[in-house]
């Protein structure tokens, strides 16, 4: 049982994406630790620095949202499910979903203090500020 | 009061009309957004069940609200109406049958969060005092029934002003209240709370840091019709796993002329033994002034969740008090 544990781990590991929490490239952000990046995603934190933050998500589906629900968020499918359920008897949403990675590169890109987390190589490309980056597979 | 009934029943058909969730994009528990707006639409109910073996049993549609809210930037507002009590069937002594269908204003507010370090709050809301009176729902508690000590100690509903400041992990509030509650605006004299007040002060501080959490409040409360002040202090804790919640609160209240207080704690352990499958205990131990006697009681509960937002629950609670045993059965749900 733990061989089968590690090997899944490993597998997990090996086929993480490296990917990049972005906002726009005149935003006053310029960097994001790992706990704040929870805390927004967990809706426990509207401001950075003073600035208005909205974080986007991609669909559920998505390898590289379950891939930050787990790493990031430390939270499983169900857990999370649990926590925004009892958010919203408080009146609080999830981060807005967002169909594509190419849409939440436009968005960022558009909306002042938008932030939303994709593909590294699409931030690389994109005039975005990278407040975070997670190497994935090649740490 | 009928007419408010009406214009609120005619504004939620209206809304429900202009929700634009197709039936695959709506999911249980979260609400539906109106139409293109900013606004989402919810609501829940609960249905209880007692038993005391004794005689005498009841059958109670309990809750039936809903809610709507939303935000843009630094705002954000909340409504919630609710139908307290809308049908109650007593089997056995006393039988009888009952029906009330007084609509309330059980949560209406707006908050202006600014900045990482404020929010205010204005309107009425829950005291934001301890946890389980921060979220009292059945479809959200761990089971049908509410520690006794939360009715008993401190106002469960503010109609008035809350500032909560952050710093870091650790949170402080201070609320004031110097109005009867909202909901006598619609139902008279009546309030909706567990205690009929028209003034209110409180300060609080919590911090939260891993899996611990704590919290501490002082407060005082004015009963408008026996026109006596009343003085309380509240502590809670929680210890919180993926599996496994422990929590724990505590209160006192004293009048101002120090000849009444009552107080109480209690302790309780959850337990998700399997994926959808809770064990509860609850320890509990209350002190009331009006009969100069106390009660220890130990519930045990069991929830069954087949989504979050679905909630069957049992419960037996053991009193050292004479003939206060019960047997209750809930059926909640948030949608």
């Amino acid at each position: 049982m733990e061989r089968v544990a590690a090997f899944l781990l490993l597998a997990v590991t090996l086929c993480a994406q490296e990917w990049a929490l972005i906002t726009r490239a005149d935003s006053p952000l310029a960097a994001l630790d790992a706990a704040q990046i929870r805390d927004i995603y967990l809706g426990k934190m509207h401001y950075v620095d003073s600035v208005r933050v909205y974080p986007l998500q991609p669909e559920a589906d998505d390898p590289l949202r379950r891939q930050f629900e787990r790493e990031m968020l430390g939270l499983s499918r169900a857990a999370l499910r649990e926590w925004w359920i009892r958010r919203h008897y408080l009146g609080q949403r999830p981060p807005k979903v967002m169909g594509s990675a190419e849409a939440v590169v436009a968005y960022v890109r558009q909306v002042e203090g938008a932030v939303g987390y994709v593909p590294y190589r699409l931030a690389s490309d994109a005039n975005v500020t990278v407040l975070f980056h997670d190497a994935g597979a090649g740490r | 009061m009928k007419m408010m009934g009406r214009v609120w029943t005619a504004g939620l058909l209206a809304l429900l009309t202009l929700t634009g969730a197709e039936a695959d994009e709506y999911r249980l528990g979260e609400g539906v957004q109106v139409g293109k707006t900013p606004l989402y639409l919810g609501g829940y109910f609960s249905l209880n069940y007692w038993n005391n073996f004794k005689g005498t049993s009841e059958v109670v549609v309990d809750d039936l609200a809903i809610m709507l809210y939303g935000g843009e930037g630094a705002w954000s507002a909340l409504t919630e109406i609710e139908w307290s009590d809308l049908y109650r069937r007593r089997f056995g002594y006393g039988e009888q049958t009952e029906t009330d269908t007084t609509l309330h204003a059980e949560r209406v507010y707006v908050q202006y969060e600014p900045s990482e370090v404020l929010r205010v709050t204005g309107g009425k809301f829950n005291t934001p005092v301890g946890y389980w009176n921060r979220m009292p729902i059945n479809v959200l508690r761990d089971t049908t029934s509410s520690p006794k000590i939360v009715d008993d100690i401190f106002p469960r509903f503010t109609t008035g002003a809350d500032v909560t400041m952050r710093f870091g992990v650790l949170s402080v509030n201070l609320l004031l209240q110097v109005t009867q509650d909202l909901d006598t605006a619609f139902n008279g004299d009546d309030p909706y709370n567990n205690f009929d007040i028209e003034r209110q002060s409180g300060i609080g501080a919590a911090e939260e840091w891993n899996a611990w959490s704590c919290g501490l409040n002082a407060g005082q409360y004015e009963e408008r019709i026996e026109e006596e002040t009343w003085n309380y202090l509240y502590a809670s804790a929680q210890y919180r796993m993926p599996r496994t919640r422990i929590m724990a609160e505590a209160g006192y209240r004293r009048n101002e002329a120090n000849s009444r207080s009552n107080a109480g704690a209690y302790i309780q352990g959850t337990q998700q033994f399997f994926e959808r499958h809770y064990a509860v205990l609850r320890l509990e131990y209350t002190t009331d002034y009006i009969d100069r006697s106390e009660d220890g009681i130990a519930v045990v509960g069991y929830t069954y969740r087949p989504l979050f937002p679905v909630a069957l629950k049992g419960e037996y609670q053991f009193h050292s008090r004479e003939n206060e045993d019960v047997l209750m059965v809930s059926f909640s749900m948030l949608f």
